[in-house]
């Protein structure tokens, strides 16, 4: 019997070794089942899992086979079973046997060793790892598919502040038809809460999708064309089938461009007018003096050169009206012509261009800068004076205004959801577009500066102009035209003009740029777009101009304006008045 | 489970001495039947009693006879027929009168009275008559107008029956089945053994039954058989194998659930394990073994199973249920049967 405690813990030894390697080995078939089935639900889960399955398997055999207490008696049992001692085992360990009985199990126990009572440890415990090896070859076998690609648009989009959608929500306050009035409500409320999203951040297509429903009910807002007015463009487009610019121009009713055309067009056609005149007077001159007649070739060199002088002063003037279309446009020139039916309107309108020129030219840069920012100071107060009338006396506005406005909205829109969708840096330079930052790098433009006004001196023009730059604008300072109201002046109607201004290169001199109405006899509100050479926002209000408008007629823009009239009545009295 | 009294050595080669002298006496007259002998020789160490079923003239009561001749017991028996009353067996009381001339009553004992009392075709007689062997059997002693009177040790009964299917018998009720440690099934004797009893009982020569055991004897090995050791896992054994042949029981093996209306109880586990020490005496050990345990089994059990009207239907003995019992309950606990593996 003294060898039966040595046998009882050999077979708790096997016992729990064998429990170690069936806990594993159905830990194993566990671990290789589920890392398959993972594998093939989620291809994209790395695979380690099923490595990780085998340490856990390991670790639960080994808690398992440790924690494993077989009682005394049951060992003893096992034992006697196994020995086949007939329970004499058993009974001599219960105590109390009769010596018959401990000598049977003597008996028993007699030669034998561990090796004899150790139950069987593996049976089909190896097939365990056998199929998580097999498991594990095939987890690793299976493809990785590519991941998914991210889908556009999911990344995150926060501003905190929003203009544009700003705008669109007071649009419906100033409408009054029903339907525009609704487009422009269910506008202000996408747009409200489209800013509220934007502020707290959201999904970059989100935005976009938000942007797009607010552009097409302030879209939907705008009213159509009518065929009146689509007939009339067209006709305009084939009477100006041979100036394709001025045509495309009015094709796009961009009154900006149209303006840029007919003054381009015009000057080519003087440069070429003058030209032709001072070779006429040259050839006549060398011929008189041919023929003996030195005066009356003196004479004509001197037109020649009173040609070339007038040549100057139309480039200064062109300049001048660049820098300052008031003088050509304005109620200036209106008052310029009168008195030129009245004999000496012309010499008067040639003394006037000249000093202007000549103090012009006499000007230093330094003095153009000051020159310019005076006038801009002037002109912002003027501005903010005017919007606060005009704010006092707003009434609702008119159709044309409305539709500016609604094109202002969806351009601030568009610029908006170019920001949103990251369609280019904001950081780098945009042609036509919007700058920020880096000073003498951007292109300083100012866009969609629409003037406004009406005749009769009781419009109120509305509407504000942008300009964002950053560009070190220098040169040319703009000038304001007139100041304070002025009433009276005849002209009736009403010709809202907007557009785009001229894409200004970074170098270009022009700090600010004074924008007329043509309004014929009336004093007419112009826009002024200053360019801020700091770079900074946007610098535009409107003024009350006093000058004289020269159109005769309003209209509604380029459909009643093809080419301006008094542009050209000024392009002929410029040359003469014989064309 | 040790027992506080240890056999003496002696005492055990006494035993399988006396079992020999006792199978050789009856041998000389019984001829065949030896699984019968052993298990009537079983129940009579054990203290237990023994209900013989058999056919007519199998011998059964030549058995009995033949055991009280050999240990030298009161012999007494007692034939059931349907007309036989509880008095014819445990006694009356009579007037007597004395040599004065008064009259007394005097008890009159019956015939179970005696130490081994056969029971002759015990189904034969009517329930209330049957019952008269209750009180006798389970607390050997009877109760006589009042008086309790005590029955003389060892107190041995063999009752004897025939299938219960043959005209004009009643079925033992439970209750006293229960009281019967064994209920042995003699079968009819092979060929060989039919050759050997007709030349034994059909010649001239009868064989005499030596007296091999006394009282005193009996007793001492009843008292030996007692503190034979049963280890935990064969008691267990044994109560599982009860527990499992309970068909209301929470794990029943399927042919109790089966075949079985109601399963042994706790006197059922007691005979057999009282039992089992018995033949692990006569096997020569102070221990019980499983295969002690099995080997009664069936005789123990067996009419204390009520088989449900399916087995009635299929023809499905207790024996047969028995022995699909002995193939389904597992003879290790499950913690032993988790050590193999």
């Amino acid at each position: 019997m003294d060898q039966l405690p040595h046998l009882i813990v050999a077979v708790q030894r096997t016992v729990r070794l064998r429990t170690f390697v069936r806990t594993l080995a159905t830990g194993l078939i566990w671990a290789g089942t589920g890392s398959v089935l993972l594998a093939l639900a989620l291809p994209t889960v790395p695979r380690w899992h099923a490595l990780v399955g085998f340490g856990v398997a390991l670790v639960a055999a080994l808690g398992h086979a440790l924690s494993r207490r077989d009682a005394p008696l049951d060992l003893v049992t096992y034992v006697d079973q196994r020995l086949d001692a007939g329970f004499a085992l058993v009974s001599s360990f219960e105590g109390g046997a009769h010596a018959l009985t401990r000598h049977q199990a003597e008996a028993a126990l007699a030669g034998k060793s561990a090796h004899d009572v150790r139950p069987r440890v593996l049976r089909g415990e190896w097939l365990g790892l056998a199929f998580y090896a097999a498991a594990l070859t095939a987890v690793y076998s299976l493809p990785v598919p590519l991941p998914a690609p991210r889908p556009p648009g999911a990344e995150s989009v926060t501003m905190a502040t929003a203009p544009a959608l700003t705008r669109v929500t007071t649009l419906p306050r100033q409408v009054r038809d029903a339907a525009q009035r609704g487009h422009l409500e269910r506008a202000a409320h996408e747009a409200e809460a489209l800013r509220q999203r934007l502020q707290e951040g959201m999904p970059r297509r989100e935005a976009l999708d938000g942007l797009r429903r607010v552009r097409e009910e302030v879209a939907q807002a705008r009213r159509a064309d009518t065929p009146e007015r689509q007939r009339a463009r067209e006709a305009a487009m084939d009477a100006l089938a041979e100036e394709r610019e001025m045509a495309q121009a009015v094709a796009e009713r961009d009154l900006e461009s149209l303006s840029r055309a007919v003054r381009r067009a015009a000057g080519q056609r003087e440069a070429a007018d003058r030209e032709r005149a001072r070779a006429a007077l040259t050839q006549a001159a060398e011929a008189a003096r041919a023929a003996g007649d030195d005066d009356l070739a003196d004479g004509l060199l001197r037109q020649r050169d009173t040609l070339d002088r007038r040549s100057q002063q139309a480039e200064w003037a062109r300049q001048l009206a660049e820098a300052m279309p008031e003088t050509q446009r304005g109620a200036l020139n209106r008052q310029l012509e009168r008195l030129a039916r009245d004999g000496d309107a012309e010499e008067l309108t040639q003394a006037m261009v000249n000093a202007m020129a000549e103090a012009w030219q006499r000007l230093t840069p330094e003095e153009r800068q000051r020159l310019g920012d005076a006038l801009a100071d002037a002109q912002a107060a003027e501005n903010e004076q005017a919007a606060a009338d005009a704010a006092d006396a707003a009434g609702p506005p008119t159709a044309d205004q409305l539709e500016q406005q609604l094109r202002d909205a969806l351009a601030a829109l568009d610029e908006m959801q170019r920001q949103v969708g990251g369609e280019r840096d904001g950081s780098q330079p945009r042609p036509g577009g919007m700058t920020q930052g880096g000073r003498g790098t951007g292109i300083p433009v100012a866009r969609q500066g629409p003037g406004q006004g009406e005749g009769q001196g009781q419009g109120a023009g509305g509407g504000d102009g942008q300009g964002h730059g950053a560009g070190s604008a220098q040169g040319n300072g703009g000038s304001g035209s007139g100041a304070g109201r002025s009433g009276g002046g005849g002209g009736g109607g009403q010709g809202p003009e907007g557009g785009m201004t001229d894409t200004l290169p970074g170098d270009s001199p022009l700090l600010g740029r004074v924008r007329p109405a043509r309004r014929a006899g009336s004093p007419a509100r112009s826009w002024v777009e200053w360019v801020d050479p700091q770079g900074s926002g946007p610098a535009a209000g409107e003024v009350v101009g006093a000058g004289t408008a020269v159109a005769g007629s309003g209209g509604q823009g380029v459909e009643r304006a093809p080419i301006p009239r008094e542009y050209q009545e000024h392009v002929r009295d410029f040359f003469g008045g014989d064309r | 489970m040790s027992e506080s009294l240890q056999p003496q050595p002696q005492a055990l080669v006494r035993f399988g001495e006396d079992v020999a002298r006792l199978r050789d006496a009856v041998a000389k007259v019984i001829v065949g039947q030896d699984g019968v002998v052993e298990e009537v020789l079983i129940c009579l160490f054990a203290g237990g009693h023994v209900l013989l079923e058999g056919a007519p003239g199998l011998g059964k009561t030549l058995l009995v006879r033949t055991l009280a001749e050999a240990m030298s017991l009161r012999f007494s028996r007692i034939q059931f027929t349907p007309d036989l009353m509880p008095a014819d067996i445990v006694g009356t009381q009579m007037v007597v009168e004395d040599e004065h001339g008064r009259k007394r009553f005097e008890l009159q004992r019956g015939p179970v009275f005696g130490q081994l009392v056969l029971a002759d075709e015990i189904n034969r007689a009517t329930p209330k008559t049957q019952s008269a062997l209750l009180e006798a059997m389970a607390e050997q002693s009877v109760t006589i107008a009042g008086q309790r009177h005590g029955l003389e040790a060892p107190f041995f009964v063999l009752a004897t029956e025939n299938p219960i299917e043959m005209e004009g018998t009643y079925p033992l009720p439970e209750a006293q089945l229960d009281r019967f440690l064994f209920k042995v099934m003699v079968p009819n004797p092979d060929e060989d053994t039919l050759v050997a009893i007709l030349h034994r009982t059909t010649g001239l020569v009868s064989e005499s039954v030596p007296v091999v055991l006394d009282a005193a004897r009996i007793l001492e090995q009843r008292e030996l058989v007692r503190s034979v050791q049963v280890a935990s896992p064969v008691a267990r054994y044994v109560a599982r194998f009860v527990r499992m042949s309970d068909p209301t029981c929470d794990t029943p093996a399927a042919a109790a659930r089966a075949w079985l209306r109601f399963g042994a109880g706790v006197r059922g586990a007691q005979s057999v394990l009282l039992a089992a020490k018995v033949v692990a005496l006569m096997n020569g050990r102070a221990h019980v073994s499983l295969p002690d345990v099995q080997r009664v089994l069936a005789p123990a059990l067996r009419h204390r199973l009520i088989p449900n009207f399916e087995a009635d239907a299929d023809g499905v003995t207790t024996d047969k249920i028995l022995t699909k019992l002995i193939e389904e309950v597992p003879t290790a606990s499950d913690a032993v049967a988790g050590i193999a593996g």
